[in-house]
């Protein structure tokens, strides 16, 4: 049919008209997409976090094949050497520390390669658990209200109320935690905002006219939440995503840095600081990468994703935009 | 407004009654503890620490444990440390003066973010609004107690090297008597426990002060002829300010979490660094203790914020 009209039709006309068809057809997403690519410094954001990704994915390939060097190998003699400084090994080759080694002689950018890992994984996970538990929640409440609202209320006022860094550190001295339990943690104590914000989300969207058309046409309550009331959140289920994800990841440097999170041998870069911090003004300490490179690393990860997060919101929502 | 206070009040019961039948049973269930301090004492015999299981009541089966527990920390005895065989309450009281003054000179100092929303507010997509829109990203992806690392790195790689001390570096006992030189040694981490406040409050009260000054109130102040500064004083910032108390209350939590981090790197003996080393040395009721505590004194902040909105806002009402 299209392409019958397009033939008879000659001259410019034709293809304006197809062109802002085109246009008017893009879905809600490919739209949202096309405005967060629009600006450069999601761009970046998002080549600089993929890049973090990828290092942190293939560290042990890159230790081993760049800096010829493992992260767990100890050299007592050679401790807290500056940047760049050239070890000789035993067996005659020359390894170049690129960011000096810490306080038994490890390679520090390699541990700062290989502690990546474990903080993003711990941030990733988080998000997944708050996700799972807090848009349901808040979902319920905000459809239900009554007493299932009074509930969920009463749980997320419970865990607001919680001086959680305390509860973690006396949870991470009792069960010596792992990242899946340390995740687990969080993820439990975590939900409250993305529930609130879901349940006054719901609220407000129960309102609309088309959900009240939808249950008169005969619709469940199943249907109208998954088919008229998710659709519409789901683009700010991402973008506090990627917060819980950020701010996740700084709670774990926190309790890591504490000595409360994870446990040796694993790293993150929270834990790095741990340790790093006992020599922060001893005079033999000339690598003062030790202190700097883990917080940096913390802070340019924590920073995309929160870019990201704020480009996503700024897309799917123009209007926000301030 | 009682019958919400009433109704918060009981809520917090319960909640201080979950909370510490959580802990309890998890600090029961945790190794450690006593057995593990005397264990490898030889001095120590199986009849002496049972003593000394009969002495912390850990003899008891669970639920008896628990009941007595709550009993006695209804009556403001939280038991006794395992370490320094002091009261727990004792204990608290003894390092609660820092960490309240700590935080205390925070919170004020962080306070300043109010009047840099305002500036903020009025420059808004000049160079100022701009700069503090990307501090402000910046700011929440830093950890704070990082930065407080580097200053210490930075000041203590000056003073090893000229023997200048710019900034009073961690150590807390030197001159403990002076309270001036105790608040002196306070300034750096007060400074970065308000940082969360410059960046929460300033950001808050200039999306507050630009809603108000579209409201049509603030119009009519102008048509009737009030001048610049008295629209601004009695309408502008006593509408923009009213949701700065509730985010009070918000970050109260967050706050004295931060304490116990700021206090280790800091040396400043108060909760945080208490409970840290209480939990290092697998000293447990202290741990309790000051989790019960902290959470007391959270939760009566967080009331206190509610109920001033509800005085200083009338239109807000609770029932």
């Amino acid at each position: 049919m299209i392409e019958k009209i397009e033939v008879e039709e000659k001259g410019v006309i034709a293809p304006t008209l197809s062109k802002r068809r085109g246009n008017q057809s893009k879905s809600y997403w490919a739209a949202s997409l096309e405005r967060f690519f629009a600006s450069k410094l999601n761009i970046v954001a998002l080549v600089v976090l993929t890049l973090i990704v990828l290092i942190s994915l293939f560290a042990p390939v890159i230790t081993e094949s760049f800096l010829k060097v493992k992260p767990e190998r100890t050299n007592v003699l050679e401790s807290f050497r500056a940047p760049g400084f050239t070890e000789k090994t035993r067996d005659g080759t020359l390894v170049v520390h690129w960011f000096g080694t810490d306080e038994i002689g490890r390679d520090t950018l390699a541990r700062l390669l290989h502690a990546g890992g474990a903080s993003l994984l711990i941030g990733f996970l988080v998000m997944l658990i708050i996700t799972a538990v807090g848009v349901p929640l808040g979902l319920a409440a905000g459809y239900f209200g009554g007493r299932i609202d009074d509930l969920v209320n009463a749980l997320i006022q419970f865990i607001f109320n919680v001086p959680t860094l305390y509860v973690f550190i006396v949870m991470g001295q009792i069960f010596r935690p792992d990242i899946f339990f340390l995740a687990f943690l969080f993820g439990i104590l975590g939900w409250g905002t993305t529930a609130r914000q879901v349940r006054g989300l719901t609220l407000s969207l129960k309102s609309r006219d088309y959900v009240a058309a939808s249950l008169v046409a005969g619709g469940s309550s199943g249907r109208v939440l998954f088919q008229h009331i998710f659709p519409n959140i789901t683009s700010i289920i991402l973008v506090l995503a990627g917060s819980e994800i950020a701010s996740a990841m700084l709670s774990e440097a926190s309790l890591s840095f504490l000595g409360f999170g994870i446990h040796d041998p694993e790293v993150s870069w929270g834990k790095l600081l741990s340790k790093s911090s006992d020599y922060l003004t001893f005079k033999g300490n000339q690598n003062q990468i030790l202190i700097i490179g883990p917080g940096v690393a913390i802070f340019i990860t924590v920073l995309v994703i929160y870019l990201i997060a704020d480009g996503l919101r700024d897309a799917f929502d123009p209007s926000l935009k301030s | 407004m009682w019958r919400y206070l009433a109704r918060r009040l009981i809520q917090s019961f319960f909640l201080l009654i979950g909370i510490s039948l959580v802990c309890f049973i998890l600090i029961r269930m945790a190794p450690g503890g006593i057995e593990a301090k005397y264990e490898s004492n030889p001095r120590i015999t199986q009849e002496t620490l049972n003593q000394l299981r009969e002495f912390y009541g850990l003899n008891d089966p669970l639920p008896l444990q628990y009941v007595k527990w709550l009993w006695n920390a209804s009556h403001f005895d939280l038991g006794r440390s395992y370490d320094s065989l002091q009261p727990v309450t004792n204990e608290i009281l003894r390092v609660i003066p820092n960490t309240l003054l700590l935080l205390t000179m925070g919170i004020l100092l962080g306070l300043l973010g109010i009047p840099l929303g305002v500036y903020i507010a009025r420059r808004r997509g000049k160079f100022a609004d701009n700069l503090m829109r990307v501090l402000t990203v910046a700011g929440s992806a830093v950890p704070h107690w990082w930065m407080g690392l580097l200053i210490l790195l930075w000041a203590g790689g000056i003073a090893n090297s000229t023997g200048i001390t710019i900034i009073p570096l961690p150590g807390y006992s030197a001159k403990n008597d002076n309270f001036f030189y105790t608040l002196w040694q306070m300034i750096l981490p007060s400074l970065l426990i308000a940082l969360t406040g410059w960046l929460r409050y300033s950001r808050l009260t200039r999306s507050q002060v630009l809603d108000v000054l579209g409201q049509d109130y603030v119009r009519t102040a102008e048509a009737k002829g009030l001048s610049a500064r008295e629209v601004n004083n009695r309408h502008v910032l006593r509408n923009a300010l009213l949701p700065i108390i509730t985010a009070f209350g918000d970050i109260l939590p967050s706050l004295f979490g931060g304490s116990i981090i700021f206090e280790n790197i800091f040396a400043v003996p108060g909760m945080g660094k208490l409970t840290f080393d209480a939990l290092n040395n697998s000293d447990y009721p202290i741990a309790i203790g000051v989790l019960m505590f902290s959470t007391v004194l959270v939760m009566l902040g967080v009331i206190l914020s509610d109920l001033l909105y509800a005085i200083v806002d009338p239109r807000v009402r609770y029932d």
